[in-house]
């Protein structure tokens, strides 16, 4: 049974770290700089990939992928726009980073929250990405959502992993499979 | 045009649960209940909502709830959420399956193998639209129940 499954949860593990990691250090990084800023997007990109590997080995059809995108009402077909979402800013972060530019990490941490803080930073006429970060930087300094020590300290090193499991609680399959667990029983389906 | 609701009467008590047999009654009127694994040909089917490919499909001549095997891509959302448990996998040719309430046969006017071949006449096939006919009929005289009715996907299958 865990063979069966096992592909579903390289994805679900490989690609909520990226995912999480990405997010994670986009709001809790603190604009800290690296020696060498690529090497983030780098291992991301690694991760997601990997766990895409894993979901075409979860397929029976994995030729047939493309396929898995036409029902935007489907739970598996909203995982790919955002895996592929997250690895076209990742691909883009890397390409910035690797030529010494600014890096877009942040940008995928701070639409989620910056714009519960924007209101304030509305007025000062700042580009909308600036007004995100800014944003974001008020309510990571608020602790309003991750109420947490300064960065560049052992817990901010460590986020990362909290927003990888945030993010494997949180992913549809996992949900799915919560309900079906208290809804059915597990035996449900292995009735031959 | 006006689709057609095929539907299938069970007759017989349903049992509750997610085993196959169950043992029903009080000794020493005790009986081996059998839980069907058919599809329920649900009129909202939760597969059909779920498909990321939109192989699983619901006939909109006849009602039923196919899959089409050159689309899927074999990645079991439908066995995940469907509450009966009906699409399985094709081990062999790597694509998904399930009842098709033999739609070729029913095309030609003829019955579900399942109905045609139960030695106890205890499947009944037919339009639940047509209240001449002899599934609704027997809804009329029995009352009727779904399985798993909670679920909000409405089934064709019902047990009397």
């Amino acid at each position: 049974m865990i063979l069966h499954v096992l592909p579903l949860l390289v994805f679900t593990t490989f690609a909520g770290f990226a995912a999480g990691a990405y997010a994670v250090d986009a709001v809790c990084g603190n604009g800290r700089e690296a020696k060498t800023p690529w090497l983030f997007p780098l291992v991301c990109v690694v991760l997601l990939g990997i766990g895409l590997c894993g979901t075409l080995a979860h397929l029976g059809q994995p030729l047939r992928f493309m396929n898995g995108m036409a029902n935007p009402a489907s739970g598996i077909s909203q995982e790919s726009y955002w895996a592929i979402a997250l690895g076209i800013v990742i691909v883009v972060d890397l390409v910035i980073s690797w030529h010494g530019g600014r890096a877009l990490r942040q940008v995928g941490g701070e639409d989620g929250c910056g714009c519960r803080a924007c209101p304030g930073v509305y007025q000062r006429g700042h580009c909308p990405l600036r007004v995100l970060r800014d944003g974001c930087r008020r309510v990571r300094n608020s602790g309003f959502v991750f109420a947490l020590p300064p960065p560049k300290t052992r817990w901010a090193a460590r986020m990362p992993f909290a927003g990888f499991c945030f993010a494997v609680v949180n992913s549809r399959n996992s949900r799915l499979a919560r309900t079906r667990a208290i809804t059915y029983s597990s035996c449900h389906n292995l009735i031959p | 045009m006006h689709a057609k609701h095929f539907g299938q009467l069970i007759v017989g008590k349903r049992h509750d649960g997610d085993v196959l047999y169950q043992a029903m009654g009080t000794f020493p009127r005790t009986r081996l209940a059998f839980r069907l694994m058919l599809c329920n040909h649900c009129e909202d089917p939760v597969c059909v909502k779920h498909c990321p490919t939109h192989a699983m499909h619901k006939d909109a001549e006849t009602g039923l709830v196919l899959v089409d095997q050159d689309r899927c891509i074999a990645c079991g959302y439908c066995t995940w959420t469907c509450p009966y448990g009906a699409p399985s996998m094709d081990d062999v040719h790597h694509i998904m399956s399930k009842c098709t309430f033999c739609k070729d046969r029913i095309s030609e006017g003829q019955t579900p193998f399942c109905a045609e071949a139960c030695p106890a006449n205890a499947r009944v096939f037919g339009d639940l639209n047509d209240p001449e006919s002899e599934p609704s009929k027997l809804l009329q005289q029995k009352k009727g129940v779904q399985y798993l009715p909670e679920m909000g996907t409405n089934p064709s299958v019902y047990y009397v």
